[in-house]
């Protein structure tokens, strides 16, 4: 039996973990013995079709910055963004599956990886969740199901402590920030609410110290400090270790070179802190949207748990610690945390879509793990109401199934044809919560042919229900005639590659060496 | 004295003669006098109470008479036309048709044709009243309100070859309650100009025009105004708000507005006013003011401003040089409404941030960094 594993497909390090013999997940280290593998790719020049990946292509990335690729998740689910290498396209899929392949490929020295779960934020869309199985399937992983990171760190957590209560899982990554409200009893989850920002991590944290290292520059040499990408990567990972030592000293000193001479720069913990500001404000500000959601008081949360790198930073732990007037949990390994929860998510899906192919041992320890999961994003159509205030029909987004309603769900609008003799209905279903459809996502378009000679107001019932393997069913009928029309798809099946496609570049990816 | 009698008698019986003789036709066409059967046609008006009030009154027309065609067995078609002459015979005004099927391809004038079977002698005489037309009053539009005298044209056409057979007209009186076209395109034409005028306030009664904003206004104009405005009178209507923008009153345009337009034209009139200020290259804090102000005055709600504020102003290149008016933060707000309103606003641009237009996610990045800018100096200033 193949391993059943969990990844954690993080913006700056990635992670693996597997169930082992009586469910109990553990990380299996990459081929250098390191626990997590930096998400980063570097194509090498001279020699013919190797990749490196993880933290040599850290390294060399600063020989060459146009050949590198570093927070690739970042563009996830981007059909506009390329990278362009030796004459060949990348999308940010490929790239990902050359991490998830390396990744792949050093866990698989005692046992072939097969059956994995991907982590994803919570807030990622249809698009991105497909772009990031896509990349497991091009990286020759049988991807069973998508996660979102808090919801996988709660997991790992309530299996391994002992918790009861409100939790709140404050999960700020390497680029993205979730912040996910549960109800945890024992080994009972129960999902209230995800909320997410989708530009918001360590990367921006550290792009606050080069803008403090420019200015420095600016000031001592009235010149610019970095001219050219190769400057910028230098400095982008010069940033990420003085934000790193800003966390257990309370200043650094660093040497900046630049092409107007040199210059001694120290940077306090108090000085990072006020220019990182605005971005701790994003967090609390996520912090107050996801407590409304959930409807509850800052008072009602009963343990913070915090997850991802980025949590290290002080003021991170200082600012929660006066918002809630108790210490946040750092109960469980804030890098690993989601890989080993996504492994146990990864036996769950098993246990539910092909028991058979579950060890009896690991079924065993997952036996009392429970998971009731949430709706990530509200699902709509697009309609023509009349406006109250100008009495003019409007384009707008009618909500159907609303956000972090408990999954399996289904619920039912009605909405009538417009005009005499109407023999079409263009259904378009929507993925966000605005009313105004510039701004949100069209997911799926149909014709909906409806019989001839008719007046209008015609009854049409739409119907959206969401079942616990992320599989969305809608359901378009009409009174009268009693035709429907059927629209069915999985986290993701809306995404920009074709299954044709996915086996094409699976197939060329596959002679692909990722060292 | 016996010659006169005699060419008497002789002229009679050529009449007599000519009468049942196949030349009747012509001299009836000459003398339709003459003809017992001459065509007419009658116009009645009568009311369906089994239908609601409103769409209950009806016009019914009626043919009768001799139908002269040219040979036998000839289809015919009726062709009605109505005629507004209130102000005389020789100034005809068009009457417009609201229903569809009571018009001529793309034209609006009121015109029904209705087939009207076979003659089956080239003299047959229509012997009773027969409707050829009945249509409700409801749809017909006159250019002006009040009684209306009304001239309705009935020809029986040769099917085939479109050639008139027989015409005949009659008047009726018909009282029009609503406004007539020709007042509405008049008061249409105000409500356009009121909506460039509010525009042009928002940007400041001392401001001169860019070239491109008096490109969009005419465009606007144009398009919007549903008068179908030429390119020359759109700019004419431009250059006189030009003139007379030092005089202009929020007030006095909106009220225009709400008194001749629909609801639906405020907000037609706010969203001009912020695209002439996206167009303006800078929104000042005054800018913003005044176009608050107009939204204020034409009964448009704050958020509903907002909204399109925020769309407009947003997707253009303009600068916004106080920001957080954009979202609704006003300097005297206590601290709980300002956090509450930077969070409301705060979940609906993260929502965006994924978005799969590269400009909205361009947009939602620069509005949430805005956001924490103004709550992180608002809340140290506070502190």
């Amino acid at each position: 039996m193949s391993t059943i594993a969990g990844i954690d497909l993080g913006t700056t390090f990635s992670a693996l973990a597997r169930l082992n013999g009586i469910g109990r997940p553990e990380i299996i280290p990459n081929s250098e013995g390191e626990r997590i593998t930096p998400s980063a790719v570097y194509f090498e020049e001279d020699q013919d079709g190797s990749i490196r990946v993880g933290l040599e292509a850290v390294n060399c990335r600063q020989l060459d910055p146009e050949r590198a690729v570093r927070w690739i998740k970042r563009h996830m689910g981007d059909q506009d963004w390329k990278k362009s290498i030796d004459g060949r396209d990348w999308t940010p899929q490929e790239i990902s599956s050359l991490i998830l392949k390396k990744i792949k490929q050093d866990g698989s020295i005692e046992s072939s990886i097969s059956d994995v779960v991907i982590s994803v934020p919570a807030h990622f869309d249809e698009a991105r969740r497909k772009a990031t199985m896509d990349a497991g399937t091009l990286a020759g992983l049988n991807v069973v199901g998508i996660v979102n990171e808090p919801v996988a760190a709660a997991l790992y957590y309530a299996t391994t402590q002992s918790v009861n209560g409100r939790v709140m899982v404050y999960d700020l990554g390497g680029g993205t920030f979730d912040v996910t409200i549960l109800d945890i009893d024992g080994q009972q989850m129960e999902i209230i609410c995800s909320q997410g920002d989708h530009a918001l991590g360590g990367v921006d944290f550290d792009n606050k110290i080069v803008e403090l290292f420019e200015e420095a520059y600016r000031k001592e040499h009235n010149a610019e400090l970095i001219e050219n990408e190769q400057d910028r990567a230098k400095y982008e990972d010069e940033a990420e270790d003085v934000k790193k030592t800003l966390s257990r000293r309370d200043s650094v000193r660093k040497m900046l070179y630049g092409a107007a001479g040199s210059v001694r720069v120290e940077i306090t913990r108090e000085q990072y802190e006020k220019a990182i500001e605005p971005l701790i404000a994003r967090t609390e500000m996520l912090i107050d949207v996801a407590l409304e959601e959930a409807s509850s008081k800052v008072s009602d949360i009963e343990k913070v748990l915090l997850v991802g790198g980025s949590t290290r930073m002080p003021v991170v732990q200082k600012q929660l610690t006066e918002k809630f007037g108790f210490e946040p949990e750092v109960a469980v390994n804030v890098d690993e945390c989601v890989s080993l929860g996504a492994a146990i998510h990864a036996g769950l899906t098993l246990l539910r879509e092909n028991p058979k192919k579950v060890d009896s041992g690991i079924a065993t320890g997952l036996k009392k793990v429970q998971l009731k999961d949430v709706c990530n994003h509200s699902y709509g159509t697009i309609c023509a109401p009349v406006d109250e205030e100008t009495g003019r029909h409007v384009i707008r987004n009618s909500i159907i199934l609303q956000k972090n309603t408990p999954l399996p769900c289904e619920a039912t609008q009605t909405f009538y044809t417009m005009t005499d003799g109407q023999t079409e209905l263009q259904v378009t279903i929507t993925q966000g919560e605005d009313e105004d459809p510039d701004f949100v996502n069209k997911i799926a378009t149909e014709v909906f042919e409806l019989p001839a000679d008719r007046p209008a107001n015609q009854p049409i019932h739409v119907q959206y229900s969401y079942d616990a393997n992320q599989r969305m069913h809608c359901r378009f009928l009409d009174e009268q005639s009693g035709r429907t029309l059927e629209v069915e798809f999985c986290a993701g099946d809306n995404g920009q590659m074709a299954q044709a496609e996915i086996q094409q570049a699976a197939k060329e990816l596959n002679s692909v060496k990722v060292q | 004295m016996i010659e006169i009698i005699v060419a008497g008698c002789l002229l009679v019986l050529t009449a007599i003669a000519i009468w049942f003789s196949p030349l009747q036709a012509y001299l009836l066409k000459i003398f339709p006098a003459l003809d017992r059967y001459e065509f007419m046609c009658r116009v009645q008006q009568f009311i369906d109470e089994s239908l609601p009030s409103g769409s209950d009154e009806f016009f019914r027309i009626q043919i009768i008479g001799r139908i002269p065609t040219s040979h036998d067995q000839v289809k015919t078609d009726v062709q009605v036309e109505v005629w507004d002459v209130t102000e005389g015979r020789s100034h005809p005004q068009q009457v417009l048709s609201a229903d569809e099927q009571y018009r001529c391809g793309q034209n609006a004038e009121f015109h029904s044709v209705k087939d009207n079977g076979v003659v089956p002698k080239k003299f047959s005489v229509l012997a009773v009243w027969t409707t050829v037309a009945q249509f409700p009053c409801q749809i017909l539009r006159f250019a002006q309100r009040g009684r209306r005298k009304l001239m309705f044209c009935i020809t029986v056409v040769d099917a085939e070859s479109g050639r008139e057979i027989i015409a005949a007209q009659e008047f009726a009186e018909y009282v029009y309650c609503n406004d007539g076209y020709r007042e509405m395109h008049a008061r249409r034409r105000d409500v356009s100009r009121s909506c460039v005028e509010l525009a042009a306030f928002s940007l400041g009664t001392a401001s001169s025009f860019s070239s491109d904003i008096k490109a969009l206004w005419s465009e606007w104009i144009r398009q919007k105004s549903d008068i179908g405005m030429s390119v020359e009178e759109a700019a004419k209507m431009v250059g006189m708000i030009e003139r007379a923008v030092s005089g202009l009153t929020a007030k006095k345009s909106s009220e225009t507005l709400k008194a001749y337009g629909e609801s639906a034209d405020g907000f037609l009139a706010m969203e001009l006013a912020l695209e002439t200020a996206a167009l303006s290259g800078t929104v000042t804090a005054e800018i913003f003011n005044r176009l608050s102000q107009v939204a204020e005055t034409l009964g448009i709600r704050n958020d509903r401003f907002l909204a399109a504020a925020q769309k407009i102003l947003l997707a253009s290149e303009c600068r916004i040089q106080e920001p957080s008016c954009l979202l609704g933060i006003a300097p005297e707000m206590d601290e709980q409404s300002f956090r509450k309103r930077l969070t409301e606003e705060y979940r609906k641009w993260n929502a965006r941030v994924t978005h799969p237009d590269p400009q909205v996610r361009q947009q939602a990045d620069q509005v949430l960094t805005l956001i924490a800018d103004i709550r992180t100096h608002r809340l140290q200033s506070c502190s």
